[in-house]
């Protein structure tokens, strides 16, 4: 009997998988929005500052001068040898809210002319979660992460199946094979690693067909996802690997720039999973190995 | 990082907490985008405006409700800020599209990102848009003639022709489950 579900229920019960992590570019526009947001919220600040610290300014040459009529004047009496009145001092809000502003504007002086403090000696700057390639290889710490990458990948239970499969092999080298299969027929066979060479840290990949492997550097690793760039070939310039924490990996191929692609560029595209606007993308499930 | 110190680091403007907060919730804030709007790079451009806005306004949030549901609110205001600068959802479009899904052999229950993605696109504007409101976000149709300025008998007509089309295109490729 054929189950009868509301096209209603049938969206909102799969609406989750549309879930995806943007482009690694959607946050960098995103920061530098947020840096021009402080900049401008901090010189619409300084505007009305500036005419607090004026009129600072102007009170304390009046009160100098005020002081100095008054020292004159004190001669004058003194001179005169009429006794000088006891003053009588009474706390005042307004001084304590003048002496605030005073004690603020040496603070906002300060920190224009300082913007980054530097800290005690011996404190280090904490690393962001974007690491350069520089960073890591000088650690030696790729294969710690990547890690999240280890193990069998799969996507379709019907007539086609998409596998990946990724190990470590030895210290410094991650192997992987991705796999179109049809039954027991492979439609599509490639070979993949991601090792240290010299200063670089390189994600290999080729086919049975091709004559030479290509090579991509990884240009940024995030929190479970990484960025390899090649600009020099025609397609894809960019592989971003991602791994959403719980259950599903996703590649995504594309170039930073739209282009007309080739038949053989289209082609490549569609021996993925999914073509979505000159840009594949496989989204794989884990497969659960023998221990878990 | 607790979600209580990501959001006092928001609120501190420390980009550390920012990024934790993006890179936690990203994903699901852009599946959002890409119900409402077609096109990846439009998604894209909306996710930036909904995160520079909770960001902006983060210290408006009383901790009193759910946090994820407040952002997605906010996320949601967004795409259909940018979906009323280019329509008009008084206006109704006939639909012409040619749907291919991509996966016709799953089962009749599941749906695949792409094929939720293809069905969404081939309905006109205004039906994907009034379809997400009251389908996903649950919104009843009274509230939705408020958010789109339209009247409520639009709302209902404009949810009636999307589900009868959708129906149309799964029948059509392979999904006679639906109902």
């Amino acid at each position: 009997m054929k189950h009868h579900k509301d096209i209603f229920d049938l969206f909102r019960d799969n609406q989750h998988k549309l879930n995806e992590r943007p482009s690694p570019e959607a946050w960098r526009r995103l920061e530098r929005r947020l840096d021009n947001h402080r900049v401008r919220h901090r010189s619409a600040f300084q505007q009305p500052f500036g005419m607090v610290a004026a009129i600072v300014v102007l009170a304390v040459l009046v009160s100098i001068l005020a002081f100095m009529l008054d020292r004159s004047s004190s001669r004058l009496l003194a001179v005169n040898g009429q006794p000088i009145p006891v003053e009588n001092l009474i706390q005042s809000d307004v001084d304590v809210e003048a002496l605030k502003v005073v004690e603020f504007t040496k603070q906002y002086q300060e920190e224009i002319a300082y913007p980054i403090r530097e800290g005690s000696q011996g404190r280090k700057l904490i690393p962001t979660a974007t690491k350069t390639k520089a960073q890591l290889s000088a650690k030696g710490d790729l294969l710690l992460q990547l890690d999240w990458l280890n193990g069998t990948w799969q996507e379709g239970n019907g007539a086609k199946k998409s596998v990946e499969q990724w190990k470590r092999v030895g210290k410094n080298k991650l192997e992987g094979k991705g796999l179109l299969l049809q039954g027991e027929q492979v439609l599509f066979e490639e070979n993949l690693s991601i090792q240290s060479v010299g200063k670089d840290i390189i994600l290999k990949t080729y086919t049975n067909t091709d004559k030479k492997a290509t090579v991509y550097n990884l240009s940024q690793l995030g929190y479970q996802w990484v960025l390899f760039e090649n600009l020099e070939v025609d397609f894809p310039q960019q592989i971003i690997i991602q791994f959403d924490g719980k259950e599903t990996l996703s590649t995504l191929y594309q170039n930073p720039q739209l282009l007309n692609m080739s038949r053989y560029q289209l082609e490549y595209m569609q021996q993925r999973n999914q073509l979505v606007r000159q840009r594949a993308l496989r989204q794989l499930k884990k497969v659960p190995s023998k221990g878990e | 990082m607790t979600e209580k110190e990501l959001i006092d680091g928001c609120r501190r403007e420390d980009r550390m907490a920012q990024q934790l907060l993006y890179e936690k919730y990203s994903p699901v804030l852009f599946g959002i985008c890409r119900r409402y709007v077609k096109h990846h790079e439009d998604a894209e451009d909306v996710l930036i405006d909904g995160f520079f806005k909770i960001f902006s306004n983060i210290k408006q949030y009383k901790g009193s409700g759910s946090f994820e549901g407040w952002m997605k609110r906010i996320v949601v205001n967004e795409a259909l800020m940018f979906l009323r600068r280019r329509h008009n959802f008084n206006l109704t479009v006939e639909i012409n599209d040619q749907l291919d899904l991509h996966s016709a052999a799953k089962i009749e229950d599941e749906l695949a990102a792409q094929d939720i993605l293809a069905l969404l696109s081939t309905l006109p504007t205004g039906y994907r848009t009034v379809f997400n409101l009251y389908v996903v976000e649950g919104f009843k149709h009274r509230e939705i003639a408020e958010i789109l300025d339209i009247s409520i008998n639009t709302s209902k007509s404009q949810l009636i022709l999307a589900k009868k089309r959708l129906q149309e295109l799964l029948k059509k490729s392979r999904y006679p489950g639906v109902g």
